[in-house]
């Protein structure tokens, strides 16, 4: 796969605030790079310096081998943004906003057209079409913002917070959607809070802190990362019983134990012969147990387990 | 270049959708058209008794002269700032610097697109004004009839320099300054004659035309050398300012004036202002203050006009420099060719504005300074260029050092203008005051008054009694330490 985007040393400041001190990052064809992170952690500088919105003190950025810069509308040409705000002229209507990003991208006015059809259809605003820009509800704009960002088929697109103002229906459909552009061989990163959705159409995760990406890596990689080996275990007791804790006293190995009324649950080895022998003692123990099951890595029990205790 | 009419520019087609598109734009021109029909026919009923309707045409044709200066002024200028305040308070301005758009289409667009009803208007009152030229003068004659229209290509030109001015002035910060207000200041100078004092203004703004239609009743011909000079001019301005605006709208970060186009605008402002000096005369008005016309003062004036544009391009190499050296300690990987110091732009723009001046006044321009008897004459020029390299050497030391800690150095120029241009001469007349007030008018200035670059230039070009040298000597002095200062800087 062609890589598309190389973001190399990247080192952003504003005034004596270092927002990014070390940014890298290289994304091929089809890749869906999820970020991840708390409020602060650099996730929009880090793409509105890819973008080329914001002047880096170090690094570079290239996009399909064109490095990024004031000026370079081929290599800017290529990159599509959409920011949590969107920006947009109120008083236009929609078709008449999409048209004038179709001339300000010299794609040909009858493709133009087409894209816009084609667009205003994958995300449900064909009926709004004459409609003002300002009459948008929330929701409507993120869409129309994702429109304009995808009008001039970019080859990376970077789409910051797109799905905060969506409906449940429409999160599902815009899951699909980033889906087939995966598919499509763009590059895209998407910065959200929505762990769950990430886990589901991304590739690869990137989680951020300070500036720095504290891990990179497929999704697999990182929901499995720095488990150890380790797996989480939910039990519910058919009933209250007294003095609970003592029947787990003794157990090595067991870690993170939280009780919860008839809800407990911990950490222990992620092995099926281990889990036999942990149910089995607790049984033992005369635990009136009703529901004993692991719970499944995800992206959110990764997530914490980085010890990021903020999430946005 | 993108050279693209106006409906084929993004942002021109994109402001006129905003203000309307067609059918708003036609809609206000035929109102305006109507209107001014309807006024006109019913003052002129109202009017029949007293007066001839040729002069009733002459009447109404300075009146639509007058608001058409101000539509092409006011109007088209405040609605160019609005429109790019408008991209920056929406953040559109992102969206079309992440486009294909050039910063040459982007200027064009912002040109075009807000001032697109201002065009409109502008055909209605060309077409009424004609029309009303041909009933004033001679049924028939050619002059009459172009009369108006030479008018309205002055007024276009002028237009060209203010909309190109706020396009870049808007761009440069962020939509909030509006040069509205400058041109006002002017307008009311021009009037008053004042700007004589600086040759070079009153050639770019509208003093010529002002005193040429005073002075001629028949109206301007294309052959009015101050005119066309004037006009000239101007679209050289315009056209700096629009390369300028184009360069500043890829990114906030990014200098207007950075490199060659500094040094462009500075030969540019020495060529109209040695034109102004030496090739378009100076009308004697009556009552006018003599030293609105005396050659000295031209001199002092443009040499203070000359060096405060030179900063421009000092200031933007400093900057540059302290850029560099920052990112060459921050990014090891970085292979940025190291800008020209500030000291190689100092010579450069020295030679450019001086040399311009020389070039051409040529042999006049030993008419342009009273001849002194304790020097030779061009003694006293070598003293003129002398100040004028030290100031921008001193500006330069201390814009570099700051700007090595902070971007924001506005305050630095100012405070440099105040303690190193102002406050010696001040301070020297207060001395001179305090001591000695009976002979203060007879005296000659201390070199406190030559310490200061101002001065040197007043005692160079003028026959007042001052220590030159001396002052001069203080100056280098002030020049080196913000040379050292500046090799203090942080990288």
């Amino acid at each position: 796969m062609s890589i598309v985007l190389e973001a190399e040393h990247v080192r952003v400041e504003y005034g004596s605030f270092v927002a990014l001190p070390d940014f890298q990052l290289s994304l091929s064809a089809g890749n869906l790079l999820g970020l991840i992170g708390p409020n602060g952690a650099g996730k929009t500088t880090s793409l509105k310096a890819i973008a080329g919105l914001l002047p880096m003190t170090a690094g570079r950025v290239r996009v399909l081998g064109e490095t990024v810069e004031p000026g370079n509308t081929s290599a800017l040409s290529r990159i599509g943004f959409a920011p949590d705000t969107p920006p947009m002229y109120d008083e236009m209507t929609v078709e008449d906003f999409l048209r004038f990003i179709g001339r300000a991208y010299r794609v040909g006015r009858e493709m133009t057209e087409e894209r816009i059809d084609y667009w205003l259809e994958q995300l449900w605003l064909s009926d709004r079409r004459t409609s003002k820009v300002k009459a948008l509800s929330r929701g409507m704009k993120q869409r129309l913002t994702v429109a304009r960002t995808l009008l001039p088929d970019p080859a990376l697109v970077l789409l910051d917070e797109p799905a905060a103002g969506l409906d449940p229906a429409g999160r599902v459909q815009f899951r699909k959607m980033l889906g087939s552009l995966r598919d499509s061989g763009k590059a895209l990163i998407v910065s959200s809070h929505i762990l769950a959705d990430l886990h589901e159409y991304c590739t690869h995760i990137g989680i951020m802190e300070g500036g720095k990406l504290r891990q990179l890596g497929t999704v697999a990689q990182v929901v499995h990362s720095q488990a150890e080996n380790r797996c989480l275990y939910e039990i519910t007791l058919a009933r209250m019983v007294p003095d609970v804790q003592t029947a787990f006293g003794d157990m090595v190995g067991l870690t993170k134990l939280d009780i919860q009324g008839r809800q407990i649950s911990f950490e222990y080895e992620h092995d099926d012969e281990a889990a036999a022998a942990i149910l089995s003692k607790l049984l033992a123990a005369g635990l009136p147990i009703a529901r004993f099951a692991p719970v499944d890595h995800d992206l959110e029990q990764a997530y914490l387990r980085t010890g990021i205790k903020q999430v946005d | 270049m993108a050279a693209e009419p106006i409906i084929l520019n993004p942002i021109g087609w994109g402001q006129f959708r905003l203000l309307g598109g067609w059918r708003r734009t036609l809609g206000i021109a035929g109102a305006y058209a109507g209107g001014s029909l309807l006024i006109m026919i019913l003052l002129y009923r109202a009017m029949r008794a007293e007066t001839t309707l040729a002069n009733f045409a002459r009447g109404s044709l300075t009146f639509f002269l007058l608001i058409q200066s101000a539509i092409l002024v006011f109007v088209g200028t405040n609605a160019v700032k609005r429109a790019i305040l408008r991209d920056f308070t929406t953040d559109m301005i992102s969206s079309h610097r992440l486009t294909a758009m050039s910063g040459y289409t982007a200027a064009l667009g912002y040109l075009t697109g807000p001032t697109s009803q201002c065009i409109a208007l502008t055909f209605v009152n060309w077409l009424i004004c004609t029309i009303l030229a041909g009933i004033a003068g001679t049924p028939g004659s050619i002059t009459d009839l172009l009369g108006p229209t030479m008018l309205f290509v002055i007024m276009g030109f002028l237009a060209a320099f203010c909309w190109s001015l706020q396009v870049l002035m808007a761009l440069n910060t962020r939509g909030r300054i509006s040069v509205v207000g400058a041109f006002v200041v002017l307008g009311v100078l021009s009037n008053l004659d004042v700007l004589w004092t600086l040759p070079g203004l009153a050639l770019v703004v509208p003093t010529y035309l002002v005193s040429t239609l005073r002075r001629s009743s028949s109206g301007i011909t294309p052959n009015d050398l101050p005119v066309i000079t004037s006009m000239a001019a101007q679209l050289a301005l315009s056209f700096t300012f629009f390369l300028a605006a184009a360069r500043k709208y890829r990114r906030d970060d990014v200098a207007a004036f950075s490199g060659a186009l500094g040094y462009c605008l500075v030969a540019l402002c020495a060529l109209i202002a040695a034109v102004g000096m030496a090739r378009v005369p100076t009308p004697q008005i009556p009552f006018a203050p003599p030293i609105f016309y005396s050659n000295s003062v031209h001199s002092i004036a443009t040499l203070i006009a000359l060096a405060l544009i030179a900063i421009l391009p000092v200031a933007n190499a400093a900057r540059a420099s302290a850029e560099w050296g920052r990112r060459k300690v921050k990014d090891a990987m970085f292979k940025g060719r190291r800008p020209r110091s500030f000291v190689e732009a100092v010579a450069i723009s020295v030679i450019l504005a001086l040399g311009i001046l020389l070039l051409v006044l040529g042999k006049s321009s030993l008419a342009m300074i009273e001849h002194r008897k304790d020097m030779m004459p061009h003694e006293q020029m070598v003293y003129c260029a002398v100040a004028f390299a030290l100031s921008l050497l001193t500006i330069g030391g201390l814009l570099r050092y700051v700007y090595s800690a902070s971007g924001k150095v506005g305050w630095v120029i100012v405070l440099y203008l105040v303690f190193a241009w102002c406050i010696p001469m001040f301070a020297d007349f207060s001395l001179d005051a305090l001591t000695n007030p009976a002979a203060m008018t007879e005296s000659g200035r201390s070199m406190l008054f030559t310490s200061s670059p101002v001065g040197a230039w007043i005692a160079s070009c003028t026959l007042l009694e001052a220590p030159v040298p001396q002052g001069l000597m203080i100056q280098a002095l002030l020049a080196a330490g913000s040379l050292w200062l500046a090799s203090r800087a942080k990288r």
